[in-house]
């Protein structure tokens, strides 16, 4: 008989079993290259999420001070550098020395840029950029063309066309220049580079000592002729990541190194850090150079996120390769099992070993070779159907490496799997020396092995997951895997325990059912090892990708609310016109102030720990907006709150009626020194009925008695109002005329919407050498309480109601710890935050009384608002329709909608949904193969049975009721293990993505969708057991006659 | 229990149909008188287990009927043929049919627990077989501790604990050697006759037919002879 018809005849021969093996086979290798594909998509994904940031972040910078006629030299060597990054878009940014503005307040500057790429990071307001100059323009003879921020125009009072002199602050001879407003414009994002680099940009004014305006941003070309003398130049060139691919990373990397390199030798850096010995002769002209980048940092940190998406898709990979190899083990060893008969008549006839090998290889290779058919057609097919993609198929799927990389070693290993089951248990009737296998494993420790290097290895994954840069090696990335797998042989061991007890009540009674299903159980627990090991695998990887969706979902919505720590956040990222009405506009969205806090947000080092965050918030409102994950927390949130507004004392103060818009203060400051008329700038600062407290500019106070008007519109401040206070910084030339000037600041007069209102002995007047104020009486003496993060409460050596000093503005303040946290929302260094009631803040002692620079007392003024409206969206909609320019609205809801299309989140969310379908199906095929198996293997015994009087039927039942026993009892096993294993693996798994979780991830098992999983489980392969045994039960007295041979 | 007079008459039985049908029984006729030890032999697939598994009622005929005393076996409903092998009609196999994972206890307290007989009952009647066929001291020996003729006596004691009319005995011989085999065909013989127990041994061994009261010869399906 030819080879060909032999194998045909041998595969038909025994169909159901043949099909077993094959759709084993096919399932095995389609899911798990399926997941492959998915592994190396999710990869990509991760790698383009983690290069996805904003310019700022991947940028490689030079910077330094060039004289005009060297601009040229240094624009060229670093386009050479940047012509080495992928796609570089390259900006200069150029400032020279602020300018005075005569004709205006001694105190106003303006600031001259040369920014190139400023179409791109801004758009036009009104009017045109600015052109090259002419000749005369660029010596400063002739009009120079500007274009300003709109704030800057604003504040300057001018527009298109409007003309300003600028006069050199430094060179008394250089003459004064006129610039022309030829465009006003508005900075597209805050987070384009070009206002990295100059930031005046953003805000268009500045207020310190000086106000500064600007940047006036000429035309090219100005910059390089004599009109400015040396500027410090910015360049900065920003590459598009869209395309990198993971492969691309190391080159990337060793690129980037070697530009900056080249860029340190063109400047003269040295080369070696801190070893100045190193700098070469430098190439071009530039004083002062610095070259900053951050590719290196940000190309290995999508490296790590990509080996943690490789990792961890390891895991539910190779759980799902033991899975399959379980399944086929199953089929093979039925196929095997059917074969019985024809095998020891080819012993008998002198086939060697080897020879029964070829026929098994024979089989297999036919089979693996339709399975890696099948595989390369339908697994493109799966990952699109679970990706959601459309269309389902592409021909150029049948070209990724992957599919072939991942198809052809898995047929490898089928084969080899299905070869060694068959002589294996050839070999033995009825797989012995498998169970005989599985005994081994339990009973040498295997599992103990297994679940200690498991262990071992997750505690290893678990330090790279705080340890950066880490290297993951093969054993760690399996850890998961290993622990399943080491659980599961443990119950292999703890499975003759509970059989014993079975049998032991099974025969108990008179019946034989009971008794023969105990004896079943108790007496062939082995032989259920392959079984309980598949549905165990099953569960668990099944428990795990359950836990793992739900627990994603969780996380982020954990990490959604601490992005934005209420359902509604809305901030102010540049200040400007307008930008003081958004807190009115919150409260209006979001139903009423009662449902907004603002917030105040700073930086501070405590007890070493840098970038400690500061929050000031409206504690009584914050009980109801913020609403902390519960287990962040050693008490209910509302007690927390509760205790950080508890004793609030606001202090004094001078209330006013009703719900006034203007404030009218008649001041004048009583001094011996002959001063201009000018005066100085005064601020009135009002607190309204949240205890937050704004400083509303006055105008300029001088030495004759004059009636300011403060406009309280548009504050945001929700009524009732009192006045705290009156301040007037007093600038260093307030002393010029004489050594030891008095001066006095005196309110004559207050009134509220031109109501009187009576002052009295409700502020007090002090004074020092940097300005003047009245101040309302302070609230208690005494520590503001204060929520810490446990980072900072551990560096601290603190706990719940120790009191530290906090470096919060002029003056430290004295806060006293009432609770703990693991973290608190939006801080910038995740876990280190701290957070206090900002009214009580304001009514310190510290705060209100004197002794510090006046010039420096700022309040701490709100940028961002946190809000819990009724419904964020709309809410969010009405602050979007009518927010200023630079405001910033995030809703939790939406972030965490982005969260979920996140390619890494989508892609894992579709991993597991493979996982789960693939471990039912491949749970399915396999305890089919070892029901039939079992069925076969019990004909003759159940034949006998039949012969002495015991009906089919009781025989079918009690035959699927003992497969259904060893379901239940191993689906309930398996779900206790799932939940163990998923515990411990599904932290590892989420956060693939790699950025870090914050509050850290809190497992959550979805209980209804558990008891439905495994509910599902059970009745698919109780009806798959009662399917194939009821087929495997037919004609039982035939066995006999077949057996008997009469 | 004494034995019940056995009537075969004219049974046939087909399997498959068309050219591949094998005639197992080509209208078989017999009688077998209670406590009568009959012994049916025959080539291999000349219909010996066909016509034991009709008598037994494990499988019914195309033609022809079978009466066990009074009552008609082959028009006896399904459950009515099972609660007939549960009592009155047992079984020896070539194979033995132990249970390889029970006790030679447990496998002979099978048929017992079939009919719920409690534990006590169950265990002495056990106990009784077990002294009947000579391994009282065997009891809690599994098949594969035990040799093919005491396995073989297992099986004898499994069939006679439920107190049969009519002991059906396939092969009982057939795995053992010659001298075991002539232990067996004694011991079945002894407790015919002790029991007045109605018996069919079928066998294709010579040497064992002396022990039987009446031997029959079957062929293709048709009792040749009968001695």
């Amino acid at each position: 008989m030819g080879g060909a018809r032999l194998l045909r005849r041998r595969l038909g021969a025994h169909p159901v079993a043949v099909a077993a093996i094959a759709v084993s086979v096919l399932a095995a290798l389609v899911v798990v290259t399926a997941l492959q594909l998915l592994s190396a998509a999710i990869t990509e994904a991760g790698v383009r999420s983690a290069l996805d940031v904003p310019a700022t972040e991947r940028s490689l910078v030079l910077s330094a001070s060039v004289r005009p006629g060297d601009l040229d030299a240094v624009d060229a060597v670093f386009a050479r550098a940047a012509a080495g990054l992928p796609r570089a878009a390259v900006t200069r940014v150029g400032t020279a020395t602020t300018r005075s503005l005569p004709g205006r307040a001694a105190t106003d500057r303006a600031l001259l840029a040369d920014v190139e790429g400023i179409d791109t990071a801004a758009r036009l307001t009104a009017g045109r950029w600015p052109e090259r100059p002419s000749d005369a323009a660029a010596t400063g003879t002739g009009r120079v063309e500007v274009a300003l921020p709109e704030a800057a125009a604003t504040g300057l009072g001018v527009g298109v066309g409007d003309t300003l002199r600028l006069a050199d602050l430094v060179d008394a001879e250089a003459p004064v220049v006129t610039v022309e407003v030829v465009g006003t414009f508005l900075p597209r994002s805050p987070r384009d580079g070009i206002w990295e680099d100059l930031p005046l940009g953003l805000e268009g004014v500045t207020e310190s000592e000086f106000t500064t305006y600007g940047p006036f941003v000429v035309g090219p070309g100005t910059f390089d002729g004599p009109l400015v003398g040396p500027s410090t130049v910015t360049w900065r060139a920003v590459p598009d990541l869209a395309g990198v691919r993971v492969a691309d990373l190391p080159a990337l990397s060793t690129r980037t190194d070697d530009l900056v390199e080249g860029l340190r030798r063109a400047v003269g850096l040295p080369l070696v850090e801190g070893d100045p010995a190193s700098a070469p002769t430098p190439s071009v002209p530039a004083a002062s150079p610095r070259v900053l980048t951050t590719l290196p940092p940000l190309y290995a940190g999508a490296g790590q996120v990509a080996e943690r998406v490789r990792v961890s898709l390891l895991t539910p990979t190779i759980l799902l390769v033991l899975l399959g190899t379980v399944a086929l083990v199953g089929a093979a060893a039925l196929l095997a099992t059917v074969r019985d008969t024809e095998t020891r008549l080819l012993r008998t006839r002198g086939a060697s070993t080897a020879r029964l090998a070829a026929f098994a290889l024979g089989d297999a290779a036919v089979v693996a070779a339709l399975g890696v058919a099948g595989t390369v057609l339908a697994a493109p097919v799966v990952v699109r159907l679970v990706s959601g993609e459309r269309p389902l198929w592409s021909t150029t799927s049948l070209r990724d490496p992957v599919l072939w990389r991942s198809a052809l070693p898995l047929a490898v290993l089928a084969v080899t799997v299905t070869v060694v089951t068959t002589l294996w248990v050839g070999r033995t009737r009825g797989g012995g020396r498998t169970r005989a296998g599985l005994r081994l494993a339990a009973g040498s420790g295997l599992d103990l092995v297994l679940v200690v290097l498991g262990a071992l290895a997750a505690v290893q994954l678990r330090r790279y997951d705080t340890l950066a840069g880490t290297t993951v090696d093969p054993l760690t990335a399996a850890a998961p895997a290993l622990v399943v797998a080491g659980l599961s042989v443990i119950c292999l061991r703890l499975l003759p325990v509970l059989a014993r007890a079975a049998a032991t009540w099974g025969a108990r009674g008179p019946g034989l059912d009971a008794a023969w299903g105990g004896w079943q159980f108790a007496r062939r627990a082995a032989g259920q090892g392959g079984t309980l090991l598949l549905v165990l695998l099953s569960v668990g990887m099944g428990t795990i990708a359950l836990g793992h969706r739900s627990t994603v979902e969780g996380a982020i919505a954990d990490q959604s609310a601490f992005d934005t720590g209420a359902p509604l956040r809305v901030v102010r990222e540049v200040a400007g016109p307008g930008s003081a009405g958004i807190g009115t506009l919150v409260d209006r969205a979001a139903g009423g102030a009662d449902r907004v806090t603002p917030v105040w947000r700073g930086a501070v080092e405590l007890g070493g720990v840098s970038g400690v965050t500061v929050l000031g918030v409206d504690a009584e409102a914050a009980r109801r907006v913020l609403s902390p994950r519960p287990d962040t927390l050693d008490d209910p949130w509302t007690d927390v709150a509760g205790r950080l507004a508890a004793g609030r004392d606001l202090g004094g103060g001078v209330a006013l009626p009703g719900a006034p818009e203007r404030l009218t203060v008649t001041a004048e400051v009583v001094t011996d020194s002959p001063l201009g008329p000018d005066g100085f700038a005064a601020s009135v600062r009002v607190r309204d009925a949240r205890g937050l407290v704004s400083s509303v500019p006055l105008g300029a106070v001088s030495t004759t008695p004059r009636p300011l008007v403060a406009d309280l519109r548009g504050l945001g401040l929700v009524p009732p109002l009192a006045v705290v206070g009156v301040s007037v910084p007093l600038p260093d030339y307030a002393y010029y005329f004489l050594p030891e000037p008095s001066f006095d600041l005196v309110v004559r007069a207050l009134a509220a919407d031109g109501t009187p209102v009576e002052v009295g002995r409700g502020l007090r007047a002090s004074s020092d050498r940097s300005g003047l104020w009245l101040a309302a009486a302070p609230g208690a003496s005494r520590p503001v309480p204060a929520v810490v993060t446990r980072e900072v409460a551990d560096a601290l050596r603190v706990g719940a109601g120790r009191q530290v000093t906090l470096p919060l503005g002029v003056r430290d303040l004295p806060v006293t710890v009432v609770s703990v946290v693991d973290s608190l929302p939006t801080a910038q260094v995740p876990g280190r935050g701290i957070l206090l009631d900002l009214p009580t803040v304001e009514a310190t002692p510290e705060r209100v009384g004197g002794g510090s620079d006046v010039r420096s007392r700022s309040v701490f003024e709100p940028q961002e608002w946190w809000a819990a409206p009724a419904d964020p969206e709309a809410a969010a909609r009405a602050v979007r329709a009518e927010a200023p320019y630079g405001t910033t609205v995030l809703v939790a809801d939406e972030e965490a909608a982005q969260r979920r299309g996140d390619p890494v989140n989508a892609g894992m969310r579709s991993a597991m949904l493979l996982v789960t379908l693939a471990s039912v199906l491949l749970a399915g095929v396999g305890f089919a193969a070892s029901t039939a198996a079992l069925g076969r293997a019990r004909r003759h015994e159940n034949a006998v049975l039949l012969a002495l009087g015991m009906p089919p039927g009781r025989i079918r039942t009690v035959l699927v009721l003992e497969r259904v026993l060893v379901v239940v009892v191993t689906v309930l096993v398996g779900v206790v293990l799932g939940v163990v294993a998923a515990v411990t693996v599904v932290p590892l798994l989420v956060g693939g993505d790699g950025h870090p979780q914050v509050p850290g991830v809190l497992v959550r098992l979805p209980v209804g969708e558990l008891a439905g999983y495994a509910a599902l489980l059970l009745l698919a392969l109780s009806l798959v057991g009662a399917v194939v045994l009821r087929r495997t039960s037919r004609d039982l007295a035939g066995e006999l006659r077949e057996g008997e041979g009469g | 229990m004494s034995g019940d007079l056995l009537r075969v008459h004219d049974v046939r039985r087909t399997f498959g149909s068309g050219p591949t049908a094998v005639h197992a029984l080509r209208g078989v006729s017999l009688e077998v008188a209670p406590g009568e030890l009959v012994a049916v032999r025959g080539r291999s697939g000349s219909g010996k287990t066909s016509l034991l598994n009709v008598i037994g009622g494990l499988d019914r005929p195309d033609a022809g009927t079978v009466h066990l005393g009074d009552r008609e076996v082959t028009g006896m409903s399904d459950a009515d043929l099972l609660a007939l092998r549960r009592g009155p009609v047992s079984y020896v196999f070539q194979s033995f049919g132990l249970v390889p994972i029970l006790s030679a206890r447990e496998n002979v307290g099978v048929p017992l627990r079939l009919r719920a007989v409690d534990g006590a009952e169950r265990e002495r009647r056990v106990s009784e077989a077990l002294e009947h066929v000579g391994l009282g001291s065997h009891g809690e020996h599994r098949p594969d501790e035990l040799s093919g003729g005491q396995q073989q006596r297992v099986g004898l004691a499994r069939a006679l604990v439920a107190e049969p009319g009519l002991l059906l005995a396939d092969e009982p011989t057939g795995q053992l050697d010659s001298e075991t085999g002539r232990e067996i065909m004694e011991l079945i013989a002894r407790l015919a006759k002790e029991r007045t127990m109605t018996t069919l041994v079928t066998t294709h061994d010579p040497a064992l037919l002396s022990t039987a009261d009446r031997v029959l010869e079957i062929a293709d399906g048709h009792l040749v002879t009968a001695t």
